[in-house]
Parts: structure tokens; C-alpha cells; sequence
């Protein structure tokens, strides 16, 4: 057994009891108490250290300077006290089961540090589903693993301020599923993920890229910027976009869809709008030439099986990079259900992804808004409902979750939150989900980069962690405005010296 | 209570006020005056205790259930003699508890005497022996005669009531200055024990104490006992007083503790315990 950490006293109750501690306890320490049938863990809460020389009653400065001495050398003068939280028999923890013994403990009941064995088995259990996170915030020697399994059935959301982890974290999960050759695809809208370096192969960096021909009218007219109540040019466009221009491949395709439309613009009464929409289309085919590819193949083939899909939305419009997510999405999940029907013997072509694939989207509130409907936002919404059927998982990470659609959020069944301090966000979260309690969310305030709370089903117990930092990420950090401008100002004044030296007549000798 | 007692306090606190500052008042402060010592008292460290009692009761239908206890402890919280008594008796009037009390701490006293280089008593020796008998006061004496007493509030007149003051003399000094000093020692008799009465500000702007001093004391032996006390005082009071008024105190949740374990608890009462 470990230390002696100290008595339990006053009023205890099942849940929440009170101790007075031989030392300072810190907030998220775990302790064990023995009562009831077994083991039981419990963690600080709350904790305070009062005196008695320097109580309430101190009146003013002197005397504080003055009760500062004397405590210091009264050995009974300090008190420690800790608030435990009840979070469950040990035994039952590690199978994720929080049973609380139904009878309070006795006042009196020693409290102990929980040893290194005991917290292991509970955080970071052995089992290859269980991919090592960190650490425990407050017990460093204990590891953070969470349930990987958990992560693809249920999904998970990384929710936090803008700079506390979350494209960390979701690095990090992406360097452990490549360890364990998983499949997962993320939507880089920021491009902080391209600098990923995972080692061996495991990473297929694409651009993200749309296949015109593959879209429909509509959605055309969207990535191709025609505005939505011009109703004119939509009319064009949807005349235009033929089944036999869909056929065409290449520049072909562009030609023919110009053409098309100058077509319909032979009558009187769309005339302005063709010319309109013609202007449109060669503006997208020039402006997005890397984006509008019509001689694409399907871009589902462009995704590889058993690495990280890192897909680089950075050149895309909003609107564009809501399409193509919306697209994979899509595709992915009509693919993994006929990779499950097949599997049943029912599927009547090839599925690509025969295995689970794990799909993350950065920037949450922007493509799965709460007050609007977009297509990603429709197929995240079906793939959270369907998903673990099928074995898609979802990965939402936003900086602003008060924006994300709450229902989603709602499916979410593991969350890790780093520091938020807006209220509103707050609120949003314990609302959308039952996993973080009030205290918890109270406990966001006091996190700094790269802390999390961690809870939901990927991990047996709520838990405090400290996220490992991914080394090999270069971008994202914030960037440093003075040392690089005194960087540029130095080479700037090195050419300078360089050009004026040129001036100098050779044989000239400066004094 | 009424609000008309303080709209009444509100319109008449000129003339009462006036009453205890009458001219005599300035008469006394600028006697007070010459004979206070201004002295800025230099920390001396030293081992300081405190001794103090207490005591409480509490009734249950004819019985009294009563403790009384007393100690002395260090500043730095050593207890250096401890002691006690609890019984239930038929009666235990305040005034027997009162006197059993002194008469502890005395014994404390002794027990702790030359186990600190300074020892002090909570209260005035003179105004808590007064109502003793002669032979029981003159045995208490004798086994204080090392220690100081220390009181925060006098009724003392020995120095200002032939004056014809109103207030107690710890007042007037309270009143000349703020800054730190003491009186000039005024002898007495007690018992037949010479005894030597100061008033002190251990620091600026810290309310003036009362003590009382068995031995001779000269201004020099003044200084140096301000001295000790100003060591681990806390607001111009010795802190081993404060810890041995906490140390022994006895609260009614004390006694109603006390209660429950002979089974009294659930009987019916006068609850007249009387501390908090
Ligand atoms: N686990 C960690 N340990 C230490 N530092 C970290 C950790 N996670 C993140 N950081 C630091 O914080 C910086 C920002 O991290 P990251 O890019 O993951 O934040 P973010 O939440 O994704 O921000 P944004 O909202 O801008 O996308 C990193 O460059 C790194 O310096
Ligand atoms: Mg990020």
C-alpha cells in the first residue's frame, strides 16, 4: 500500500467526502480508500489550506506580517484539506463500470495516494485498442491511452480555443492509428497537417480537388460561384450541363459546357444570363484550374487504405471545400456499406475500403453549422447515426462550438476539450452531451495548451491528460512576428552593406 | 432592539460623550502623558508561554456535568503542562469553577515554570483573587511568582482614580498617543508581594496591554520583557496567549460531546452552557 495520505472527516456522503491531509493535495489527484467490499478511487476536487494564525480575523497588514512568523514555525497551525470526488470501485473501473459503494465511508477512513499500478490498469489498460495519449495531468508517471475502437464506432469531438491542441491531438491519433496500420482521412482546411512526418510511408498527402462532371447542377453552380437567387443563370446552367457535356473529358468538358450554354442563350429571354454564366465558367475553369479538375478519376481512388488521407482544402473556397467534404463523405459511407454488405455476402461490386476508416473535419462549425443547412452537414449527420454500423468514424474539431449543429455534437460519444473559457461553448457542450459534467466544465478555465479533459466512451473515466506534443508538426504553432522581422532586417542590411561595398572604388581605402 | 435606542444614542452622544471627557479627562491624559515612556520594543528571540483555562457546564434535570481545563503552551504550539478536571456533581456554581480554574492555572504554572524564558498568564492576577480567600490567594501567589499577566482590557483606577477619573487608567494611556511605549511602573502590594503594574504598547498603533509584573522591575527590566513579548506578538499581543485560549477552550459542542458519551445527551434540560 502506499503512503498515508490522510483521515477522512466531518459530514461523508457516497459521493463526495471531506480530508484532512498530512500534505497540500492538488486538484485531479486520484486517492484510494478502502471501504465497502473493495478498493475505492476517488479523485481531489477541491482543495484548500487554511491556518490558524493567519485566519479571517487578521485585521491588517502588520498583522499578517506578524501571524506570517509565528505560523511559520507552529507545526500544527496549517490545515490541507482535499474534496474527494467517488468516482467507483477500482475493480469495476477497469471495465469501465462506475459502482459506488452504496454506504458512505466512516469518518476516520484513511485516504492513500493511489499507486502507479492501480491508475494504470484503470488509464492506460494493455490491449492494442488502447493508443498511449500522454499523461494524467497531476500523476505524470501514469500513461493516458484511449480506445481507439470507441473512437471509429462512436465518433469523437476536439473541442477548444483556437492554439490549445486540437490539430495536436488530432496528429496524434493519426501517428498511433498509422502505427497500427488504420485507415484515416482528414480535411486539412488549414493545411496543418502537411507537415506530418510519420517516418515510414504511412501518409498519402492529396490536394483536394472536384470533379465538375461528377457534380450536379446545383452544386456546379455553387463551385463555380453563380449566385444562388440568380435564378436566370441557374436555369442556363442546368439546360447547359447535359448528360452528353458530363461525358466529355478534360478541356473538352469545359468547352463543351461553354458552348452549351451559349446555346441556350440563343433564346431572347435567357440571353443576358448565358452570357453571364459563360463568363463564369471561364473565370472558374482559369481561377480554379487546380481545383475544377474535369479529368479527374474518382477521387475515392486517390484515397489509400491502411494510411493516414491527409486532403488539403487550403485553395478552396468555403463553398468548394463544403462540397468536397460533402462528396467524400458521401462516398465513403456508401462505400463502407457495401464493404459490410459484402462482407455478408450481399454486395454486388468491389468494395475500396474493406476495413473501418476513421474521417476527421477541422473547423466543425464551419462545415456542420448549427443555423444552416450545408451538405457535409447532412452526410455528417447521417454518418453519425449510421456510422458505427458501418464503420465510419468522425472526427470533429472546432474552435467555436457554441456554431456546431447540436444534434451532431449530440452523437459525439467521446469528447476531449481543451481550454474554453466563452460560456456560451461551454453551455453548447453540456448541453449536446451528458459525458462532461458541471464540474468538469468549470475546470476548463484553469487548462493550459495541450491539457485536456478527456471523457466519453474512449476512456473508462473522465480523466484530466496531458497530450503528448507531435514533434514532427512545424506549422500551426503561433508565428513569430519579431524574431522574424529582425531575421529579414538582418539580411537586409547584410545586401545592403553587399551593394554599397559594389560602389566603393576598388584600391579606395575606408578609414 | 428599538431603533429608537440608536436615534436617542445618535441625538444625545455629544453630551454623554462630554461627560467622561470633562475637563478632569484632559487633566488625567496629560498626566498619563508624563509618565508614559515612549520605547520602539526590539524583538528579543526567546521561548514564550501561554497559560490559560476555561471552563463550562452544563445542566441536566439537578445535574451539573462540568470540565474545567487549563495549559500552557509555547507560540510555536509545545505544550508544556496540561490539566484537567470533569465530573458530574449535584451543583457547580460559576463561581467555584471560576476560582478551581485559577487555581489550575497556578498549578500549571508551576509545573511549566523554567521550561520557557517567559511565561504569561491571560487576565490581571489582582482582579481575579479578589473575591478569594486571603489563604487560598496568598498559595495561588506563590506559584506565579515567575510569570507575567497580561490583560486587554483593565478596570483598573489604581493610578487615575484618585484623580477622580471615570474610566479605568488603561484608557487614558489608550488615549495620549498611539506610538509604542510603556507607563512608568507603579508598585503595589499584593498578598504581601510587592507587584508592579504597566501599561505597554508593544508597537505604533497596537492597543495598549496591562501587565502585571511579581517581581521588582525597573525600567531597564520593563524594556527587556517588552522585548520577549514583542517576539511572536501578533497585533501587540503575545501570540501563546491567543494558541492557549484556543488550546483550551471548551465549546458547548465540547460539552454536549462530553454529554453523549455518559448518555446524557437526550435528556431534558436547561441548556445554560456558556461559551460559544
Ligand atoms: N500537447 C501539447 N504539449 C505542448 N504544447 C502543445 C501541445 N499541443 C499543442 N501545443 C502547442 O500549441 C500550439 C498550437 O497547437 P495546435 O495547432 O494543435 O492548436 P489548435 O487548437 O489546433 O489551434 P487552431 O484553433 O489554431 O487550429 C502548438 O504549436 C504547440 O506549440
Ligand atoms: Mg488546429
Amino acid at each position: 500500500m502506499s503512503e498515508e495520505l490522510g483521515i477522512l472527516i466531518g459530514v461523508t456522503k457516497p459521493d463526495q467526502v471531506t480530508f484532512e491531509s498530512r500534505r497540500p493535495v492538488s486538484i485531479g489527484e486520484y486517492v484510494i480508500l478502502n471501504y465497502g467490499i473493495d478498493k475505492v478511487l476517488g479523485l481531489v476536487e477541491k482543495s484548500s489550506i487554511s491556518s490558524d494564525a493567519l485566519g479571517s480575523s487578521i485585521r491588517n497588514y502588520e498583522e499578517a506580517f506578524e501571524s506570517k512568523h509565528v505560523a511559520a514555525e507552529n507545526r500544527r497551525d496549517k490545515s490541507y484539506k482535499g474534496y474527494i470526488r467517488i468516482l467507483g470501485y477500482v475493480a469495476e473501473l477497469k471495465k469501465c463500470k462506475a459502482i459506488l459503494p452504496a454506504l458512505p465511508p466512516e469518518p476516520g477512513t484513511e485516504v492513500y495516494e493511489a499507486s502507479v499500478k492501480d491508475l494504470d490498469a484503470i488509464f492506460a489498460p494493455s490491449g492494442q485498442q488502447w493508443v498511449m495519449i500522454g499523461t494524467l495531468l497531476r500523476n505524470t508517471g501514469v500513461g493516458a491511452r484511449v480506445d481507439i475502437n470507441k473512437v471509429v464506432s462512436r465518433h469523437l469531438a476536439v473541442l477548444a480555443m483556437t492554439g490549445m491542441g486540437k490539430s495536436n491531438l488530432v496528429s496524434l491519433l493519426a501517428k498511433e492509428i498509422a502505427r497500427i496500420s488504420g485507415t484515416m482521412v482528414i480535411f486539412d482546411y488549414h493545411d496543418d497537417y502537411s507537415t506530418l512526418d510519420m517516418g515510414s510511408n504511412n501518409i498519402n498527402l492529396l490536394d483536394g480537388r472536384i470533379n465538375p462532371r461528377l457534380l450536379s447542377a446545383d452544386k456546379l453552380a455553387e463551385v463555380i460561384e453563380i449566385q444562388e437567387n440568380a435564378s436566370n443563370q441557374m436555369h442556363v446552367l442546368r439546360l447547359a450541363f447535359t448528360e452528353d457535356v458530363k461525358q466529355r473529358k478534360g478541356e473538352d468538358f469545359w468547352d463543351a459546357l461553354i458552348h452549351a450554354a451559349s446555346e441556350v442563350g440563343a433564346d431572347k429571354l435567357y440571353r443576358e444570363a448565358a452570357a453571364k454564366v459563360v463568363d463564369k465558367i471561364d473565370d472558374a475553369r482559369r481561377k480554379f484550374h487546380t481545383i475544377l479538375d474535369p479529368s479527374m478519376t474518382d477521387p475515392l481512388a486517390l484515397l489509400k487504405n491502411y494510411k493516414i488521407n491527409i486532403i488539403n482544402l487550403v485553395e478552396l473556397t468555403e463553398r468548394q471545400a463544403n462540397i468536397a467534404v460533402s462528396f467524400y463523405l458521401e462516398e465513403l459511407l456508401d462505400d463502407r456499406k457495401k464493404a459490410t454488405r459484402q462482407n455478408k455476402g450481399a454486395a454486388k461490386s468491389q468494395p475500396r475500403f474493406p476495413a473501418p476508416i476513421l474521417v476527421a473535419i477541422e473547423e466543425a462549425h464551419v462545415f456542420i453549422p448549427k443555423d444552416e443547412d450545408t451538405d457535409t452537414k447532412y452526410f455528417a449527420s447521417k454518418v453519425a447515426r449510421e456510422g458505427r454500423k458501418f464503420g465510419l468514424g468522425l472526427v470533429i474539431v472546432s474552435q467555436r462550438p457554441r456554431g456546431i449543429d447540436a444534434n451532431i455534437l449530440s452523437q459525439m460519444g467521446s469528447l476531449a476539450v481543451m481550454r474554453m473559457i466563452q460560456q456560451d461553448d461551454q453551455m453548447h457542450i453540456s448541453a449536446a452531451s451528458e459525458a462532461l459534467s458541471r464540474d468538469l466544465i468549470d475546470q476548463l478555465t484553469s487548462l493550459n495548451p495541450g491539457e485536456a479533459i478527456f471523457a466519453g466512451q474512449w476512456v473508462n473515466l473522465p480523466t484530466f491528460v496531458k497530450v503528448d506534443e507531435v514533434k514532427e508538426r512545424k506549422i500551426g504553432g503561433d508565428q513569430k512576428a519579431v524574431e522574424q522581422w529582425s531575421q529579414l532586417a538582418a539580411l537586409k542590411q547584410q545586401a545592403a552593406k553587399e551593394s554599397s561595398e559594389s560602389y566603393i572604388p576598388s584600391g579606395y581605402i575606408q578609414d | 432592539m428599538l431603533k429608537e435606542v440608536f436615534l436617542g444614542a445618535l441625538r444625545n452622544k455629544d453630551v454623554k460623550i462630554s461627560k467622561i471627557k470633562d475637563s478632569n479627562f484632559h487633566k488625567i491624559l496629560a498626566e498619563a502623558s508624563s509618565r508614559w515612556i515612549s520605547y520602539e520594543s526590539v524583538p528579543e528571540i526567546c521561548e514564550s508561554a501561554g497559560i490559560d483555562s476555561s471552563w463550562n457546564r452544563r445542566a441536566f434535570q439537578g445535574l451539573q456535568l462540568y470540565v474545567i481545563d487549563a495549559v500552557a503552551v509555547t507560540s510555536t504550539n509545545k505544550i508544556l503542562a496540561l490539566e484537567w478536571e470533569e465530573d458530574i456533581a449535584g451543583s457547580a456554581r460559576s463561581e467555584l469553577l471560576e476560582s478551581r480554574a485559577m487555581v489550575m492555572e497556578a498549578s500549571v504554572a508551576q509545573k511549566a515554570a523554567g521550561k520557557a524564558d517567559n511565561i504569561c498568564l491571560d487576565g490581571s492576577l489582582v482582579s481575579r483573587l479578589t473575591k478569594s480567600k486571603p489563604e487560598a490567594a496568598s498559595e495561588i501567589v506563590k506559584k506565579c511568582t515567575s510569570c507575567i499577566f497580561i490583560s486587554k482590557t483593565s478596570e483598573s483606577r489604581l493610578q487615575f482614580g484618585p484623580m477622580g477619573s471615570k474610566a479605568g487608567d488603561i484608557y487614558y494611556y489608550g488615549h495620549t498617543s498611539k506610538e509604542a511605549g510603556f507607563s512608568i511602573p507603579v508598585e503595589t502590594q499584593f498578598c504581601h508581594a510587592p507587584l508592579f503594574e504597566v501599561y505597554a504598547r508593544l508597537r505604533d498603533h497596537t492597543p495598549v496591554i496591562r501587565i502585571e509584573i511579581m517581581s521588582n522591575a525597573t525600567e531597564q527590566e520593563v524594556k527587556s520583557t517588552l522585548n520577549k513579548l514583542r517576539y511572536h506578538s501578533v497585533g501587540g499581543y503575545p501570540y501563546c496567549l491567543k494558541l492557549a485560549h484556543n488550546t483550551c477552550k471548551i465549546t458547548n459542542e465540547d460539552i454536549d460531546r462530553l454529554a453523549s458519551i455518559y448518555g446524557l445527551q437526550n435528556e431534558q434540560g436547561a441548556r445554560d452552557a456558556l461559551n460559544e
